[in-house]
């Protein structure tokens, strides 16, 4: 029994390695200065400097960072409280043209984003809005609507009809029983949502790069434009993207207890 | 020594209606539910309604409770006319068929939430859960989380907190399907108890009849949306007012046989192809024409030959089929050989083998004939 | 000689007692069920018989054998589970697989074709498994448990899932088969119904301990402690707390508000001496009414509860100790009314004493 324990440990140990492996190697690079960067074998033990991150904040890159938590933030929680009160009123309320409408809804999404950069471009150039966070933010929000509503939904019609019922007749006014009773109960699903909007929003980088200005623009996009006098600056690079990850890796640690319970939620049933 | 008219009359001259349906009509989707309803429910006391899965008793408290809007008629409680009154504020209190606890909460909270969001204070809704929690035989349970309870103590809680606020009406919907045989009728007690102490007006939902029979002083039989009778349990079970009733109340215990009225003289015989058995005239409110009828026989009604009482007369020879014992109880499932089956009821733990042959004897003053339309043909008069 | 036997099996997982030290015999030819709420350990126990699980402690003899560390396909036994696990083929097929290690084609085909009979399904022979009703799956199962030959056919509640119709018809089908065809079975249940219909001894376990084992009528009417009164039987047994009096030739004790005095044997005299108090148990239907036949007793009635073919009446002895009594006669039902004074009997013989820890004296 013990052996089987091991090597499936083992296994485990390799797998996450591989993955976690690149983000450590531009963890290293970040702290490395611009001769050991280029060395030959790479170097895994050296004496880190502060270099890289000097220079970031001489060329105030760390705005782009800025840039991503506020428009990240903004639209994906602005999209998961429309989506939960749209996907509140789709699954507890009949209405004609109800289904065509969530026909509607999905069927957003079933196109790729790159088909929309012209009418969107221009669009937003017409109405003055280049190089806003608005412009990025509405983008995002109508992209990630979709999904919010649609998965919303699904958790929502899992909970049976009668507790609202039961709520009503306990005397809750609907938004103490969204806050207290509704909201808690699908917590692990909105958390899901939560994370999968994320992750599409976060690490965007087409339409940002076409609707961003230099003042505006998320780290996704200022990653591209990092030049050095002689072509990429990886330290720079590195050191920028360890930045980048820090949000994230303090977000989902914050609800990592969330995040096993609502992305298994519907596979163990 | 009462008749069951005497006792029901006596119980009825002393109350009034705390729940009235006037040409009530409740349409849900394409299909009427129920139309043209009229019921009444006597203050302070529990009534049930039963009825078979989809006769309509879940739409019938959830309108008296205010989620349906009936098409037409009225919904009175108390006096008041309530149709346009919404649920939160109708002075009702519900446990539905799923239950609805909040699983995120823990029993004390849930069992308090009609009132700690109504505003009563701290020490009132504490005295309130805790005197509802020891009479439910809950205390133990009141740090909890709902998923961590067993069926019956679930079940206590959701009935807890229904009943924790002052409400004109209680309304339970089959609130013990999928428990155990031992905690049912233990919760049975329960609900029972609490309706005489606390003398809420209750109205309770159930597909079982014998949970209705042993709940219930009043019972309305709800099949497809219509009242097919409305009366005592022993009423029902004795005197059901239609084949149809018999035959749900009898819950597939009733032996119903499907043949012929012949007469010969002043004799009535009643005929099927395993056996002719006489009925004695006299529990027959008119000499009935010749023709088919149905025969309605209850099992403790029949009895193998050493078992039957004088005044049993003979019916037929049947092979065991099988036997079910009921504690200290004993239905012997005979066969015929027509293949039809005969439920007997015995008084003790009797296991014979299967296959065996044995005489079987029926009460001739408690059989029940139903004509063609399964209109009972019988004289109901008698005293018991 | 004893068709199964199990010595001193226990059985752990983790910090949970499944089974303790159960010690139970089955003879050639009985029909035993294993019965108990759900968690007591017997389906632990059945699984134990098969080899699905190893006991921690104990042995487990099969037909004479020592079978404890033999896996379950050494032990020549032939299991029905509730969700009676057959494979996607035909019945035929269904049948036949467990005998294909060693029997002749031949000998398969009659051996099939006699189960079938038995079981009236013979007519479903080439026919896949997903066109039968549950009814008949059930009865493939329990052909092909049949066609093996066991030395011991274990069941886990497998009426379980069966429609109430079916569940008579299928109670039918064992009753013949014990009569056809003679084998031992091992049948599990939390139904005491169906226990005390079907095995010709029943075996209680509660917590993984056995409580009693004997024939239907035994554990009905002789229960040996008060879990088996009180779960036996629906209702369970009355169990009165009396407060001895005195003994002298007889046992004085007060119930409730009566008093009552029980002819006792002359070595029980020490203990109750000694004992201030004890469990009187009866049986529902051994109430009387009416004081000729036997001990007095007098009570209020709190209320009736009308069941069809019969009533229970709840009444109350004082001091807060009440009772059930059971009535068949509908017109007796309708004498007694709620807050009647009424006075009952029963015959001593059916009065039993058990200790406040719950064993029978």
């Amino acid at each position: 029994m013990n052996v089987k324990k091991i090597f499936w440990t083992i296994i485990a140990f390799i797998i996450v390695g591989i993955y976690i492996f690149p983000v450590y190697w531009i963890y290293l690079t970040a702290f490395k200065d611009r001769a050991t960067l280029f060395e030959l074998p790479p170097k895994f033990i050296f004496t880190p400097v502060w270099d890289n991150f000097d220079e970031l904040m001489r060329y105030n890159a760390l705005q782009a960072v800025v840039n991503s938590v506020i428009v990240t933030s903004i639209s994906i929680l602005v999209s998961l409280l429309i989506g939960f009160l749209a996907a509140y009123g789709l699954s507890r309320y009949k209405y004609p043209g109800k289904n065509l409408m969530l026909f509607y809804i999905i069927s957003t999404r079933m196109m790729p984003p790159i088909v929309f950069i012209i009418p969107i471009y221009m669009m937003f150039s017409y109405l003055g809005m280049k190089g806003t966070y608005l412009s990025m933010i509405l983008f995002y929000i109508g992209v990630t609507l979709p999904f919010a509503v649609w998965m919303s939904k699904t958790f929502i019609d899992e909970i049976s009809i009668e507790i609202d019922q039961a709520a009503q007749l306990d005397g809750f006014t609907t938004i103490d029983f969204f806050r207290k009773i509704l909201i808690p109960m699908i917590a692990p699903g909105l958390v899901a949502v939560l994370v999968f909007s994320l992750i599409t929003v976060w690490n965007e980088f087409l339409m940002a790069n076409i609707l961003s200005d230099p003042f505006t623009r998320p780290a996704s996009v200022a990653l591209a434009n990092i030049r050095g006098e002689r072509g990429f600056n990886w330290g720079r690079v590195a050191a920028l993207e360890l930045i980048y990850t820090i949000p994230v890796i303090i977000l989902i640690f914050l609800i990592q207890k969330y995040l096993v319970r609502g992305l298994t939620l519907g596979v163990v049933r | 020594m009462t008749t069951i008219q005497e006792y029901r009359s006596e119980s009825e001259s002393e109350s009034s209606i705390a729940v009235e349906l006037r040409n009530l009509k409740v349409v849900l989707g394409k299909k009427v539910v129920f139309e043209d309803l009229n019921m009444s429910f006597e203050r302070g006391r529990l009534t049930v309604v039963l009825g078979p899965p989809g006769a309509g008793k879940t739409t019938l408290l959830k309108t008296i409770a205010g989620f349906i809007d009936p098409v037409e008629g009225e919904v009175v409680i108390e006096g008041r006319v309530v149709n346009d009154v919404p649920p939160s504020q109708r002075n009702v209190s519900m446990v539905f068929q799923t239950l609805a606890l909040y699983p995120h909460m823990t029993v004390y909270e849930n069992i308090a939430t009609p009132l700690s969001t109504r505003g009563f204070s701290k020490e009132e809704i504490d005295e309130k859960v805790q005197s509802l929690a020891k009479l439910l035989k809950i205390t133990h349970t009141l740090d909890r989380k709902p998923e961590t309870l067993s069926g019956g103590e679930y079940q206590r809680v959701a009935i807890a907190k229904c009943l924790i606020k002052d409400a004109q009406v209680y309304l339970m919907d089959e609130p013990f399907i999928n428990l155990d045989l031992k905690i049912r009728s233990e919760l049975r007690d329960e609900i029972k108890r609490l309706a005489e102490t606390l003398k809420k007006t209750m109205i309770f939902a159930t597909p079982d009849p014998s949970e209705a029979l042993a709940l219930g002083e009043k019972i309305y039989v709800f099949m497809e949306g219509k009242i097919v009778q409305f009366g005592q349990g022993v009423e029902l079970y004795k005197m059901p007012k239609s084949l149809e009733v018999a035959t749900y109340v009898g819950e597939g215990l009733f032996n119903i046989f499907k043949g012929e009225i012949l007469r010969k003289g002043s004799n009535v015989t009643f005929a099927t192809e395993d056996f002719s058995a006489k009925i004695p005239p006299d529990i027959l409110a008119d000499v009935p024409s010749e023709g088919k009828y149905t025969l309605v026989i209850r099992p403790e009604d029949i009895k193998p030959r050493r078992f039957a009482e004088d005044s049993y007369e003979f019916l037929v020879k049947g092979k065991v089929y099988t036997v079910e014992v009921l504690g200290g109880d004993t239905l012997v499932y005979y066969e015929l050989d027509s293949g039809a089956i005969v439920k007997s009821l015995v008084n003790t733990i009797y296991r014979p083998s299967t296959g065996v042959e044995e005489e079987l004897y029926f009460d001739p003053g408690e059989v029940l004939v139903f004509n063609e339309k399964g209109v009972p043909v019988m004289k109901w008069s008698k005293s018991i | 000689m004893e068709q199964v036997y199990l010595e001193n099996i226990s059985k752990s997982f983790g910090k949970t007692v499944a089974v303790k030290d159960l010690t139970l015999k089955v003879m050639k030819g009985e029909f035993v069920a294993i019965l108990g709420p759900s968690g007591c350990g017997k389906t632990t126990t059945l699984r134990i018989i098969a080899g699905l699980e190893k006991p921690d402690k104990g042995r487990v003899f099969i037909a004479g054998r020592d079978v404890t560390n033999l896996p379950p396909g050494k032990r020549r036994i032939a299991m029905v589970f509730q969700f009676y696990a057959l494979y996607p083929t035909t019945v035929y097929e269904n049948i036949a697989l467990p005998l294909k290690r060693h029997m002749s084609k031949a000998e398969i085909k009659k051996r099939v074709k006699e189960v079938a009979e038995i079981l009236e399904i013979s007519h479903l022979l080439n026919v896949h498994v997903n066109k039968l009703t549950i009814f008949e799956k059930q009865k493939v199962a329990l052909a092909r448990a049949i066609a093996k030959e066991a030395d011991v056919y274990l069941l886990d509640e497998p009426l379980t899932l069966l429609d109430p119709v079916s569940r008579i018809k299928m109670r039918h089908e064992f009753k013949r088969i014990q009569k056809e065809f003679t084998g031992t079975f091992i049948y599990v249940t939390h139904d005491q119904f169906e226990a005390m219909s079907l095995a010709d001894r029943i075996a209680i376990m509660n917590a993984g301990v056995l409580q009693q084992e004997g024939t239907p009528e035994e554990v009905y009417f002789s229960p040996k402690n008060t879990f088996v009164a009180t779960f036996v039987g629906e209702p369970g047994m009355n169990l009165v707390e009396a407060t001895v009096l005195d003994c002298n030739d007889f046992l004085k004790l007060k119930l409730g508000d009566n008093i009552i005095s029980l002819p006792i044997e002359t070595r029980y005299k020490e203990y109750f001496s000694k004992v201030r108090e004890v469990l009187i148990g009866f049986r529902p239907e051994h109430v009387i009414f009416g004081s000729n036949t036997g001990l007095p007793l007098k009570g209020r009635i709190l209320f009736k509860e009308f069941l069809g073919y019969r009533s229970l009446i709840h009444i109350d002895l004082g001091s807060e100790r009440s009772i059930i009594a059971v009535v068949n006669k509908l017109s007796q039902f309708m004498k007694l009314n709620k807050d009647d004074i009424v006075e009952l009997s029963i015959r001593p013989d059916n009065i039993l004493l058990f200790s406040k820890e719950g064993v029978r004296l």
